[in-house]
């Protein structure tokens, strides 16, 4: 899509030649009917005698403005709008109550209602049309500005004193510029697709020549199916109207989907030492310049060692790919447990929980929000009485078990976080950041139950935390990363 | 919440019966200008119209009539159509089940489509790229229902005599096996059905594939991948649940959609269901029809919203707390 | 979610087996039928329950169906009027009097038709009104004289009484009807018992197909096939080459050729019987110039015009007179207007219409007239604006005199020229003029003194002044007259044929039951 402006660039360019070079009118029937291609008339001519390029130039003229025209009208109606009733909430229940009557109803059948009453003018379509197409963007922006509204720095500078006008037309348009191309994008596309349809269906405008009322004309005779002209008669507005619309579909996608590099193939040889190992490891997520080079750790069972390091020195990146979750791609270097190589694709289901886990940082993005607790246990195949003991050990009533994640606290969801981490008693565990998001107290239990669980099962422990005291409080060796030249 | 909800539906129901009565009568021409407004149709003299006018019951006041139309609605007894001169219950009952069939069939089999490949593709471009899978359905959603159906059309059926061209079955098929006019009826169906699951897929499946991708990114993924959960389990009861969520209701959005989209299809392949009535009912300005049928529209696709804001919370626990019913 | 899986295989598996296995099963199954029967298809569309009072109006395939299933005192072949139910009739000296000897004749359930169910089918559509053009106004009362002898008497002479009412309206079962007193709600299947060739034998409601079985008693012979299906198909030309049906009509000469080239027989109408034509608004501030109207003539090469809109080189120019130059009725000394856009410009110049002048038509479809139309009067200086609108809209703003001019197709131009008084008279409901009667006291003169011409003759004479004044006023424009193919497979039924004058009423089409009657 880099290309996107050339593209777009050379089309108009090729089309602007041929608009005022082509030497016979769309509106010209002199010519013999159904002439084939020849030097005189690229593509032929019609039932009627019209040159087939002549038309195509002037459908693809009338098809084109009505994409522009709706775009441009029902993307300013869902910005005003949208702003209107998101930033003063005047008339929001207003607005917003006829978007929501309007989404509701089939644009469909009003648009052939109308079209009944009015007999499908050009600029009645277009009227239509827009004002059809403007609720559900309307209804994102509107959301977008409601919480664009409440942020930090539009609260600020509404204290300043700044006026309304001077905050819509100097923060807003940034954010809401993405929102906006898409949505004028889309529309245009719908807009093109609609009109050709309805003109297809005759329905359209009678004067006006489309790429749907070419269409409509080819295959109201559909002798010519049967006899070969429906190449130059039917196939070319039906190219446009599918190149122009596919291609709105690519840019309308190329705009949100970033791509990811594919893993690459990668020959490991482990050594054959015990214990919870990082080799070589050198951190560049596939860019050039790595954020730490050469990382090597080990930590053996019964031993808890912490490394440290602000935000941004990668020493969560670092704990993923010794559990081998992290794409190789993004490293190299390797993890190894007890001889076995971490990111071997057979390693997860044999060691997964069974001799090593992970503790996420977040016991309540770590749940599924969907499923009750219960099944969050099961799907690691431990029966009842397993789950039951687990959660008596943390002081948890095994009747916690069908809460969804969102009925519990963030105190026991850190408890079931360390039950579900320790159920199949593990030779190793890593612990991310568990207590960042904890308050004191909290902090202080769920350190002491980790402390407890690990010397009871003879467990080695890496902690990966940015809190000094608990590192110190419960290592018995820290690692401290540093952050080089890097600030995010 | 549930109350304010309800009550809206209430209002724009009652807006829609007003207008339905409103909305033919303010159409220029009424059903005798359409008997003459045809090429080639009769001459008619003065007693033929009135005789028309009063078995139409047109002649009487409009408050007459209103009063009439709203008895109508509370009793569901629209009248007698103009055009078929018959109930108009008995006319819509006649092509419901082909609508409905046609398009039962193509959202069910669209929504497990575009469920499965949006789900698979999802998974495939956090992982590997899914470029021809996307590709293809990116080129799908954007070409018209029409070109569609008339490119399957013109392929299968005219210059590859695979399918019949048109209509619900083969007319008037004596002495044929219960199984042969089943086959028969399936048959006529393929090309319509492929067409609206051709229109409807792509847009459910670029949906259903953006929520997976996204899912893909929630943390409890990773962390459902730290517990060493086979892909397809994780697909399955993790990504496949939250993403279904927001496409869920676009595709009780879509079903309504499709109701209409069957206007297209049912003209095209002239398949006798309701969109292909209501066509004709608006062009002959049949009212008692034209009220049968947008009666019967808004009262699916206000039940389908109903039905949705009903199923949502089944779906999600989290809104069944905050929204007890 | 596996439940889903399960059913969308099993779909899967049904369509293999469709598309494996049916297509030779249901081959084989109409082969095998249409071995032991004679079964004509067609194809046209749905015209409703084919009851006397309920049949569809839209086209005149709703009154060829019924007249199917019920039969009138007179009916047309290829001669021209021959007997039907009557087998013979005499006008009394002052046209006010018919009297009918009857064939014996029995309706579909047994009971025998006499000069009861005549009088009574008389009366009953004097209170119930025929669904096509059929004016019982100008029948006093009808009489039965004996079993099988019917009197007929009108109010006022009416020279095509028996054409027009004679031999259209249908004769319907007294027995039946006489307690019927809501003929158009009345759906009951005997509502279609009639005296004709064929029974009804299946309606399908839905799809808009008809089958209809012979009679096998029918009075006036024995019908040569056994079956006769209307199907109602989307695509006429693409349904017959696939074979789905083996007659179907098309306008298009460019589809004969296809079509012929396949080896499908053409049957052309002759007369043509059908015009497309200009109605101008006579109210029009500009257009009530006569001298405006010719102009426009001179302008349009509606030859041209002709050859394209139709694909065929033999194009028939309208005639201004109205009547097609093929129909017995033509005056060949109507006024000609040839194009000559430079005689346009000129009678515009005389006109004063230095300016561009700006005039609007109406279509009721997409036409394809209108846009010809639009290129050739922008030569000589006219700009032309087009309005579509659908059928009702069309009618209505007609009926408003809302336009300055409209294209409108007509057919059953070959058949009775009285239909040149009811399109001027505004006697009968004139959408054809709108509210903009066609006021010229010499043609009102001809056109009630033509209804009540005792011979041919006299009345020839009179038609021929008519055409003149409409040839000179130009009150109507025809643009050109239209055929109408009828393209059929010649192995499964060869019996077609032009009816002379067109059926009933001039109808230019050959769904006549008297092809399937030998």
């Amino acid at each position: 899509m880099k290309h996107k402006k050339y593209i777009v660039g050379s089309f108009i360019l090729f089309y602007s030649v041929l608009y005022f070079s082509y030497p016979y009118a769309a509106s010209s029937y002199q010519f013999e009917s159904y002439l084939a291609p020849s030097r005189m008339h690229w593509l032929g001519t019609n039932s009627v005698g019209q040159d087939v390029v002549a038309l195509l130039i002037e459908g693809t003229k009338w098809s084109l403005i009505v994409g522009f025209v709706v775009a441009t009208a029902s993307t300013l109606l869902s910005v005003v709008l949208g702003v209107w009733s998101g930033y003063f909430r005047k008339w929001d229940s207003l607005w917003n109550g006829l978007a929501n009557v309007l989404l509701v109803l089939p644009n469909l059948l009003i648009i052939l209602l109308v079209i009944a009453f009015t007999g499908g003018q050009y600029t009645m379509l277009l009227v239509l049309m827009s004002v059809l197409s403007w609720p559900a963007y309307m209804r994102i922006i509107r959301a977008q500005v409601m919480s664009l509204k409440e942020r930090e720095f539009i609260q600020i500078s509404r204290q300043l004193g700044n006026s309304h006008l001077y905050i819509l037309t100097r923060h807003f348009p940034a954010h809401l510029k993405s929102l906006v191309q898409t949505k004028w994008i889309m529309t245009f596309r719908y807009a093109i697709l609609t009109e050709a349809g309805l003109a297809f269906l005759g329905l359209g405008d009678p004067v006006k020549v489309t790429w749907g009322k070419l269409l409509h004309d080819g295959f109201s005779n559909p002798t010519i199916f049967l006899n070969g002209s429906w190449t130059w008669l039917v196939l070319p507005p039906v190219l446009l109207l599918a190149i122009v619309t596919v291609y709105i579909s690519f840019i309308i996608e190329g705009k949100n989907v970033k791509r990811t590099k594919s893993s690459l193939r990668k020959e490991v040889h482990c050594t054959k030492e015990a214990g919870l190992r990082g080799e070589q490891i050198t951190l560049h997520y596939g860019v050039s310049k790595p954020i730490f080079e050469n990382v090597s750790l080990d930590v053996q069972r019964g031993e808890i060692v912490s490394i440290t390091g602000p935000s941004g020195s990668g020493k969560t990146s670092l704990a993923r790919a010794m559990y081998g979750i992290l794409p190789v791609a993004y490293y190299e270097g390797h993890g190894q447990m007890d001889g076995e190589w971490t990111s071997h694709p057979k390693f997860a289901s044999a060691h997964y929980f069974k001799t090593i886990a992970f503790m996420y940082q977040d016991a309540r993005a770590a749940f599924n929000p969907l499923l009750p607790l219960r099944q969050q246990f099961e799907e690691l195949g431990v029966t009842q009485d397993e789950m039951n003991e687990a959660l008596k050990e943390v002081q948890l009533y095994e009747t916690i078990a069908n809460r969804y994640p969102h009925e519990c606290s963030g105190g026991m969801l850190s408890r079931v976080l360390v039950a579900l981490t320790f159920v199949w008693r593990p030779h190793y565990v890593i612990c991310d950041e568990v207590t960042s998001a904890l308050d004191p107290i909290l902090k202080k239990e769920i350190i002491f139950l980790l402390q407890k669980k690990a010397k009871q099962l003879n467990c080695g422990v890496l902690m990966i935390t940015h809190d000094h005291d608990v590192a110190h409080a419960i290592s018995d060796r820290t690692l401290q990363m540093t952050k080089e030249n890097r600030d995010d | 919440m549930k109350h304010v909800r309800l009550r809206s539906y209430v209002v724009v129901f009652l807006a829609l019966i007003l207008l339905n009565f409103a909305l033919p009568r303010m159409m220029p021409g009424g059903p005798i200008d359409f008997i003459e407004g045809q090429d080639s149709g009769p001459t008619l003299t003065k007693e033929q119209k009135e005789s028309i006018l009063a078995y139409y019951a047109l002649d009487e006041s409009p408050v007459t009539q209103w009063v009439r139309y709203m008895k109508g609605v509370v009793t569901l007894d629209f009248g007698t159509s103009f055009q078929y001169r018959q109930d108009v219950g008995a006319v819509i009952r006649e092509h419901l089940p082909y609508t409905l069939s046609l398009v039962g069939v193509a959202t069910l089999i669209s929504i497990i489509i575009s469920i499965v490949f949006g789900l698979y593709s999802g998974y495939q471009a956090v992982h590997k790229g899914d470029r021809v899978l996307f590709g293809t359905m990116l080129v799908f959603s954007a070409l018209p229902e029409f070109l569609v159906g008339m490119f399957l059309l013109i392929t299968y059926s005219v210059m590859l005599p695979i399918f019949p061209m048109s209509g619900a079955a083969t007319p008037f098929l004596e002495n044929a096996s219960l199984l042969n006019m089943m086959l028969d009826r399936i048959q006529h169906a393929v090309l319509p059905i492929t067409t609206l699951i051709l229109a409807t897929v792509p847009s459910l499946y670029l949906l259903m594939r953006n929520e997976t991708v996204r899912i893909m990114q929630a943390p409890f993924i990773e962390f459902a991948q730290m517990k060493g959960i086979h892909t397809r389990t994780l697909l399955r009861k993790h990504v496949f649940k939250n993403a279904l969520l927001p496409v869920f209701t676009m595709m009780m959005l879509r079903v309504g959609l499709t109701f209409t989209g069957a206007i297209f299809v049912e003209t095209l392949f002239s398949y006798p269901g309701i969109g292909k009535l209501l066509r004709d009912a608006i062009v002959s300005r049949d009212y008692p029809l034209m009220h049968g049928l947008f009666f019967l529209f808004t009262s699916i696709i206000l039940m389908i919203n109903l039905l949705t804001d009903w199923i949502y919370p089944k779906l999600d626990p989290r809104i069944r707390k905050e929204d007890p019913m | 979610m596996k439940r889903l899986f399960i059913l969308l295989g099993l779909v899967v598996l049904l369509l293999q087996a469709c598309s494996n296995s049916e297509e030779q099963e249901s081959k084989a199954g109409v082969e095998q039928t249409s071995a032991s029967k004679d079964i004509v298809k067609i194809g046209w569309a749905d015209s409703g329950f084919l009851s006397p009072f309920t049949f569809g109006t839209s086209g005149p395939i709703g009154f060829l169906r019924n007249s199917y299933l019920f039969d009138a005192l007179t009916w047309k072949d290829d001669t021209g009027v021959i007997p039907w139910l009557a087998k013979s009739w005499e006008v009394s000296e002052d046209g006010f009097t018919y009297t009918f000897q009857l064939n014996e004749a029995n309706f579909h359930d047994g009971e025998p038709l006499t000069a009861e169910d005549v009088a009574f089918s008389y009366e009953y559509f004097q209170k119930h009104p025929f669904q096509w053009n059929v004016d019982m106004t100008k029948v006093e009362k009808a009489e039965v004289i004996n079993d099988y002898e019917v009197r007929i008497q009108l109010k006022e002479p009416f020279s095509p009484f028996i054409t027009e009412i004679a031999g259209m309206l249908p004769i319907i079962p007294k027995h039946i009807w006489s307690a019927v007193k809501n003929p158009l709600e009345y759906r009951e299947s005997d509502a279609l018992i009639g005296s004709g060739p064929f029974l009804l034998k299946h309606y399908d409601e839905a799809s808009g197909h008809y089958q209809f079985v012979k009679n096998e008693s029918f009075f006036k012979g024995e019908v040569v096939i056994d079956e006769l299906q209307y199907l109602n198909v989307e695509n006429r030309v693409l349904s017959l080459q696939k074979g789905e049906i083996n007659n179907g009509m098309t306008f298009k000469y460019d589809d004969v050729a296809q079509l012929e080239k396949e080896g499908f027989s053409v049957l052309k109408s002759e007369p043509t019987g059908s015009a497309v034509r200009i109605i101008f608004n006579l109210d029009h501030p500009q257009l009530k110039e006569k001298q405006l109207r010719q102009a426009i003539a001179h302008a349009l090469n509606r030859i041209d015009m002709s050859q394209k809109l139709t694909g065929s080189k033999e194009a028939m120019e309208g005639s201004s007179g109205i009547i097609p130059p093929d129909s017995d009725w033509y005056n060949p000394n109507v006024p000609q207007y040839d194009y000559d856009v430079e005689r346009a410009k000129e009678m515009l110049t005389a006109l004063g219409y230095e300016e561009k002048l700006e005039l609007n038509v109406l279509v009721s479809s997409t036409s394809k007239e209108a846009e010809l139309m639009q290129a050739m009067l922008r030569d000589i200086g006219i700009t032309l604006s087009i309005q579509t609108a659908e059928p009702a809209t069309f009618a209505a703003l007609m009926a408003e005199g809302n336009f300055d001019m409209a294209i409108t197709g007509h057919i059953g131009l070959s058949g009775d020229p009285d239909f040149l008084r009811l399109w001027f008279s505004g006697q009968a409901s004139n959408l054809y003029a709108g509210k903009s009667v066609f006021q010229h006291e010499g043609f009102t003169k001809l056109a009630e003194a033509q209804l009540r011409a005792q011979d041919e003759e006299a009345r020839k004479k009179l038609v021929d002044e008519m055409q003149m004044i409409l040839g000179d006023e130009l009150p109507t424009l025809v643009l050109y007259h239209r055929p109408f193919y009828h393209i059929y497979d010649a192995s499964v039924f060869d019996g077609w044929f032009n009816t002379k004058g067109g059926i009933a009423d001039g109808i230019p089409l050959v769904d006549n039951k008297a092809a399937f009657v030998r």
